[in-house]
């Protein structure tokens, strides 16, 4: 698989979405730099088990928001982002998370107070390796 | 003419594998041959019906007569390889065509063959000058086109094996008659009686025989190709 | 865009099963896979097609050349391969490649050879004495190169070993990439359909259940696992349910009204595919 990216069997996000979002943070993580060139929409499909469809949503979402350019018979490439939207882009990814990790706490039923304790608690683990 | 040339083309795919296949059937033909030659005297005496049949036999399907897998009852209703080819961008006309020719090139090459040794081996020659003989020879090579042409059609015949039972019994009966009424009517059995019209009306004779040769060959084309319209391969 | 090939109201009485009436459309750049169980009337379908089996009513047009008329013109577009191939035995690899090829005037050699290498097809050997396998191999090699805008596949990998379905995988991506082509096969192994197809075409005792497109189907069931046990009365979109576990084809309603009654689930995620076609075809 040319991108590493991995689509949920349980997120009610749509799966065009889920590619969007993670060639995204691919891109503002510096993984997928300037230039780079992405893989075809067969191929990718192929790879990630779904219909062109899905994948030329996708690329066509990227494409609209500025993150991609198609040239034809070229081929798709990583367009030149500017710093803040990666700024921004991290920013949001890091809220994702967190928020993902608050909706499972809850389906648990923890309350808030524990739930920042846990919070607290990683924070320091993580902390004392760094 | 072009389109013979194309199907040459695709025929020659098939009996470029082929040669297994004409070799053992030549080698049962040979024993056609010396049965033919040895027992022409005696027929012309006796009148053998047997050696009718025999003689129509080998003048409609060449060397399929010793072909194991052409008397062997059809399994496959469709001739595999032809199967192979419909699928393909041949034209229909095309593949018949080619059906033809295989089955021109498994019987022709002995028949011919046969008719020159049977001139030279047997007392033929002194019942037939050699215009005459050749007269009687495409009499007798006229029967494959209008008789033999039947047999690229039963490659896409929809049959099981008891229709194939009922047809053969059905045209061994029919071939029968024929030699009966030949012996009836003109008090002469088929061949004497192929003998006695070459000599007498060598060109008439030709000129009918192929003539009604070649309109087999078309209408039987036709034929073919209307029952490959109709049919379901599976 | 044009249709490649487009069906209309296609039947055909055969001797245990009524085909059709069936409706379908290949569209230029797509993979459709025809899925349904033993007997359904795939291979029927493609040999309706291709005009081997002659159809009782209906219209199937190849680039807008219907395939029982007299223009065959439609072959030259076409490629099938058939599930079982009897006629090629005496034939060695190169025979039947020298033949096939001087049918087709776009023929990709270097696409044949390529195939050729990365299967090692021995091309010198009778066909008739190459495993199942790699009659198989052959067989693929002789027909992807054919450079037509179809491909019509019956059963492509069913005998191929795992490196060689991986290979065929790209190489038919690779295919699909160098125009306004399209595959349309019959498969049973659910990893040909999850990694190819864009469409599933479910057909069932002869008649088409629908060409579903793959995310939209394989997003349109849910399998929801709940603490507590399930109420008696029926819950709205469930087609399926055992003690804690629940499958729903209207994930939203089902939610709403698990909502509304109070009952979480701890876990749901989508079906497998093999899941949902087993669904598909053994009910309604």
């Amino acid at each position: 698989m040319e991108l590493p990216i991995h689509l949920s069997k349980t997120s009610r996000e749509p799966v065009y979405h889920q590619i969007e979002n993670q060639i995204k943070t691919l891109i503002a993580s510096g993984q997928l730099a300037e230039g780079d060139m992405l893989p075809s929409i067969r191929a990718l499909a192929k790879d990630l088990e779904t219909s062109v469809i899905t994948i030329r949503r996708a690329y066509q979402n990227l494409e609209y928001q500025g993150f991609i350019q198609t040239t034809q018979g070229k081929g798709t490439f990583v367009s030149e982002i500017n710093h803040n939207m990666k700024q921004q882009m991290k920013v949001s990814e890091v809220y994702q998370a967190m928020e993902a990790a608050v909706e499972i706490a809850f389906t648990y039923d923890y309350t808030l107070a524990q739930l920042k304790e846990i919070f607290f608690e990683v924070i320091s683990e993580k902390g004392r390796k760094q | 003419m072009q389109k013979w040339k194309q199907a040459w083309q695709i025929a020659k795919f098939e009996l470029s594998v082929s040669t297994r296949k004409i070799a053992f059937g030549c080698l049962i033909i040979l024993g056609f041959f010396s049965y033919a030659i040895s027992s022409f005297q005696q027929y012309l005496d006796n009148n053998v019906i047997g050696y009718d049949l025999f003689f129509i036999l080998f003048f409609t399907l060449g060397i399929n007569i010793g072909n194991p897998n052409y008397w062997h009852l059809k399994q496959a209703d469709v001739y595999p390889l032809l199967m192979t080819q419909l699928p393909l961008p041949i034209q229909q006309e095309i593949v018949i065509k080619s059906r033809f020719i295989i089955h021109f090139c498994f019987s022709f090459p002995v028949q011919i063959a046969f008719l020159i040794i049977f001139y030279v081996a047997s007392p033929i020659a002194d019942l037939l000058s050699i215009p005459a003989y050749i007269a009687f020879a495409i009499i007798w090579l006229s029967v494959n086109l209008y008789i033999g042409t039947l047999t690229p059609i039963s490659e896409v015949y929809p049959a099981n094996w008891l229709f194939t039972v009922a047809m053969t019994f059905f045209f061994l009966f029919i071939f029968l008659f024929i030699l009966t009424l030949s012996n009836l009517i003109f008090d002469h059995s088929v061949v004497k009686l192929s003998i006695i019209i070459a000599k007498n009306w060598p060109v008439i004779s030709s000129m009918v025989s192929l003539i009604i040769g070649f309109a087999a060959v078309k209408a039987h084309q036709i034929y073919m190709k209307q029952i490959m319209n109709k049919r379901d391969y599976f | 865009m044009r249709a490649l090939l487009t069906i209309t109201d296609l039947e055909k009485q055969l001797d245990h099963l009524y085909l059709g009436p069936l409706d379908l459309t290949i569209a230029p750049g797509t993979i459709t896979t025809l899925a349904g169980a033993n007997g359904a009337g795939k291979s029927t379908l493609f040999k309706l097609i291709m005009n081997l089996a002659k159809r009782d009513k209906g219209s199937i047009q190849l680039l807008d050349i219907e395939t029982n008329g007299t223009d065959e013109s439609w072959k030259q577009h076409i490629a099938y391969q058939a599930q079982m191939i009897i006629g090629w035995e005496p034939f060695t690899g190169n025979k039947l490649k020298d033949f096939i090829s001087s049918l087709y005037p776009h023929w990709d050699e270097a696409m044949f050879q390529k195939m050729v290498a990365l299967f090692q097809i021995p091309l010198d050997q009778r066909f008739g004495k190459l495993s199942q396998g790699v009659q198989q191999k052959l067989h693929l090699a002789l027909t992807l190169p054919r450079n037509t805008s179809l491909l019509l596949l019956d059963e492509p990998t069913s005998f191929l070993d795992i490196p060689a379905k991986q290979k065929l995988m790209d190489l038919l991506v690779e295919w699909m990439e160098q125009g306004d082509r399209a595959i349309f096969m019959a498969s049973h192994q659910s990893a040909d359909i999850m990694k190819l197809s864009d469409y599933i075409a479910v057909l069932k005792e002869g008649k088409l259940i629908g060409t579903f497109e793959k995310d939209a189907l394989l997003h349109s069931h849910r399998r929801y696992w709940i603490k507590k046990h399930l109420p008696e009365e029926s819950i709205p979109g469930v087609i399926d349910r055992f003690a804690h576990c629940l499958i729903s084809n209207v994930p939203e309603k089902t939610e709403a009204f698990l909502q509304q009654e109070q009952i979480t689930w701890t876990q749901q995620e989508v079906l497998n595919l093999e899941e949902l076609l087993t669904l598909l075809i053994e009910r309604r």
